[in-house]
């Protein structure tokens, strides 16, 4: 029975070859014919609420991306974890100054501390002398900032009178008193601002800033120093 | 002449005033964000006769329906005929009807004060900035005056008509932001706090609840239900207690500190721009109030009005100021109190120094204070309108959407209005482009740049998106699909400030767009 079945089967095999190569060339021939008339759907404007007011001069790019990753030579850690923070505030409004190093940098109430208005400085002891390759600060994440006159400086003097070097100024018009510097502003983002210290060494970690764009107080919530101790 | 014809002549000059701060081009200032979305909103009545109450953003329907008749008047259709003038002269005339409130109260009390207040108000750098622009605010204004002044007629002439315009304005006021809540409590706290009204309240509680909050429940839901189109809109206004209550103690991008409102009054310098202040005013406004803490005016027979007014005031500027989030237009709704008790202790200084040297002392400080005032106004709202040097200028469009607004022009000018453009900013946030490209047939908003999509030959996107977009026009376009594009824009631009964007264009409508600037370039 099979066999003499064969030629109708093979005959069948054909007619479906010639059938679905046909279908084929016919939606090749079609897809071809469509290709000028791709029609795309535009979406509609959204509507959005108030934009943020932000007049902030000499205000750095959004990046628009995450940060790429900082090198640091082996064994570099953060160094300000849990240590001491002395302030020109020691009695601040909202929280205290141990939440500035002790490891949490979330945007919730109860992770920042806030200082007094106008110029204000939070001071890390790092116990010893450092090799300092990166300091990431945050002041407060939680809705786009902008703090004024950041001033970071590393010394081995704890009143930063003498050998004091400044690895971050933006205070452009030395409103602080502190120098003029050339770095740009920027906004809070929960990355946090990566400041490149260059392997500066020191023991005392200093940051000013003068007020926000939002009010005149000073925020910390967290202040990361990658380093190694210096032998 | 007499007295009532030199008060008419007065009176005719403060308007001429008010009108020649207000009317003049008003498409001079770009659109703001919020300006732009209600316009959007304003097109969707206007072309399909649509209007839905929405409880989370865009406020009540008045705006939108008080803007139609001048549309019609004007012969506006459509979103792409609308202009800026037509859309400004809304708040414009609502602007002006507050003025009247200072002729009413002129007719029953001090016409000397009254005239002062007015004026005060006709050359108010913030009243003016803010009654030339498409938002809300004006209406709030005019109608939480015109509901406490209706309610005062009432008390004094004992007519049903004047408690049932009051209940009306009161309804126009529900209908217009979801802040009629605040400004409500503050009448209500007023009346409570002074002994005279709360006794005229009580003894006409039935009268209130007729004639006062009848007529305002019946207009509220009317507006709210689209014309009984909606009825959703009723439990939609509910809602809104909670989305904006929220907001205004939440955490937000518009949260300031307490003195946010009183600072910006008194005091707002930008290194190279002149200081600006509205303290003249605002001073004379709390010499009125400590006047009447001393009971310097309470013989008066409209120490009645007056009291009422300064404990108002105080109240909204304090629960203004307590809640966390502050935008600056919201000052509109008390100015008009600033400048009432302005103008009544002004007048009650130049009474009671007559014929002394004092008199002539403050006359000169009143003439230079106005004079300060009016070169003040002009400035803010015709030199620096959109300068972020002006107090009052929120996140607003700088001076780059001129250039944007032409290479627009110049699009559809050798194009047409079918081009296609993408506009790709994150988050939507690309307003006001909708207004500009309004015109335009084929526009798409998107928020990301969305790599299936074949590239438009226009595009314009923030500068965090250019990254995305020359990958996509040079790595991910097949080869024997790739096309030249060259830049929009011969520099960085801002659509506001801090928001950066750049426009693209696809070579050959470039070659038929060819700017001027570019056309001379000479080649090495």
């Amino acid at each position: 029975m099979m066999k003499n079945n064969r030629p109708g089967i093979l005959i069948l095999a054909i007619f479906l070859l010639f059938a679905v190569s046909g279908l084929a060339q016919q939606s090749n021939t079609a897809n071809q014919s469509n290709l000028d008339t791709i029609k795309i759907k535009l979406p509609k404007p959204v509507f959005i609420g108030t934009p943020q007011n932000m007049q902030v001069p000499n205000l750095e790019k959004p990046l628009g991306k995450p940060r790429p990753p900082f090198l640091a030579p082996a064994g570099t850690k953060n160094v300000a974890l849990k240590k001491t923070v002395h302030s020109s505030d020691e009695m601040p409004i909202i929280g205290d100054l141990t939440l500035i190093t002790d490891g949490d940098k979330e945007a919730n109430e109860g992770s920042f501390v806030e200082l007094g208005p106008f110029k204000q400085q939070v001071t890390i002891d790092l116990g010893s002398r450092h090799e300092i390759y990166a300091i990431v600060v945050w002041h407060y994440h939680n809705q786009p900032r902008v703090y004024f006159d950041v001033v970071v400086q590393v010394s081995d003097d704890k009143d930063f009178i003498k050998d004091v070097k400044t690895v971050f100024n933006n205070d452009h018009d030395n409103s602080s008193g502190l120098g003029a510097g050339k770095d740009m502003n920027y906004v809070e983002t929960a990355e946090g601002k990566l400041i490149d210290t260059k392997g500066v060494q020191g023991r005392y970690v200093r940051l000013y800033s003068k007020g926000n764009t939002n009010n005149d107080l000073n925020h910390y919530t967290e202040v990361e120093v990658y380093g190694k101790p210096v032998k | 002449m007499s007295r009532q014809r030199f008060y008419l002549f007065l009176w005719i000059c403060v308007f001429v005033v008010a009108g020649a701060f207000r009317l003049p081009f008003l498409s001079l200032r770009p659109m703001h964000t919020d300006e732009a979305v209600h316009a959007f909103k304003f097109a969707e009545l206007l072309e399909k006769g649509q209007y839905q109450y929405d409880p989370e953003e865009y406020h009540g329907p008045t705006l939108y329906y008080f803007t139609l008749p001048v549309a019609w008047l004007g012969g506006y259709h459509s979103l792409s005929a609308l202009n800026e003038s037509c859309l400004r002269l809304v708040p414009v005339i609502w602007g002006f009807l507050t003025l009247i409130i200072f002729i009413v109260y002129a007719q029953r009390i001090n016409p000397r004060a009254m005239f002062l207040a007015a004026l005060f108000y006709a050359i108010s750098s913030i009243i003016v900035y803010y009654n030339r622009y498409y938002i809300h605010e004006t209406l709030v204004s005019a109608m939480v005056w015109s509901t406490i002044t209706f309610a005062y007629l009432y008390t004094k002439e004992k007519k049903i008509l004047y408690a049932v315009l009051s209940g009306i304005s009161l309804g126009i006021l529900i209908s217009t932001k979801e802040t009629w809540m605040i400004y409500l409590c503050a009448i209500v706290m007023s009346v409570l706090i002074l002994p005279e009204w709360r006794r005229i309240f009580f003894a006409n509680i039935i009268d209130v609840a007729m004639f006062i909050l009848t007529p305002a429940l019946v207009i509220a839901g009317l507006f709210y239900t689209s014309f009984f189109t909606n009825p959703q809109g009723i439990t939609d206004l509910v809602q809104s207690f909670h989305s904006y209550f929220s907001r205004g103690i939440g955490t937000s991008i518009h949260i300031q500190p307490w003195y946010y409102y009183l600072k910006m009054l008194f005091y707002f310098n930008v290194q190279g721009a002149p200081v600006w202040s509205e303290g003249f005013v605002v001073i004379l406004a709390v010499v009125g109030i400590i006047l009447l803490i001393n009971k310097k005016i309470s013989s008066d027979p409209d120490h009645f009005l007056v009291g009422f007014i300064a404990v108002f005031t105080l109240l909204i500027v304090l629960i203004f100021s307590l809640l966390p989030y502050k935008i600056p237009w919201n000052m509109l709704g008390w100015m008009p109190g600033i400048v009432f008790l302005a103008g009544w202790s002004a007048d009650y200084l130049l009474t009671h120094s007559k014929n002394t040297y004092i008199f002539y002392l403050f006359s000169l400080i009143l003439g230079l204070g106005i004079l300060h005032q009016t070169w003040q106004c002009w400035q803010l709202n015709y030199r620096y309108e959109y300068s972020p040097a002006n107090p009052y200028v929120y996140a607003h469009p700088g001076k780059d959407i001129e250039l944007i607004k032409d290479r627009i022009r110049r699009i559809a000018e050798v194009q047409g209005i079918d081009t296609r453009v993408d506009v790709v900013f994150k988050n939507h946030d690309y307003w006001p482009l909708p207004w500009y490209l309004r015109s335009f047939k084929n526009v798409g908003w998107w928020d990301d740049l969305d790599p299936e999509n074949p590239l438009a030959p226009i595009i314009l996107l923030s500068v965090d998106q250019e990254e995305n977009l020359l990958r996509k026009i040079y790595n991910l376009t097949p080869l024997a699909d790739r096309q030249l594009y060259l830049t929009l824009f011969d520099r960085e631009i801002e659509l506001r400030p801090g928001l950066e964007m750049c426009g693209y264009i696809r070579f050959d409508i470039w070659q038929k767009f060819n700017p001027p600037n570019r056309v001379d370039e000479k080649l090495p």
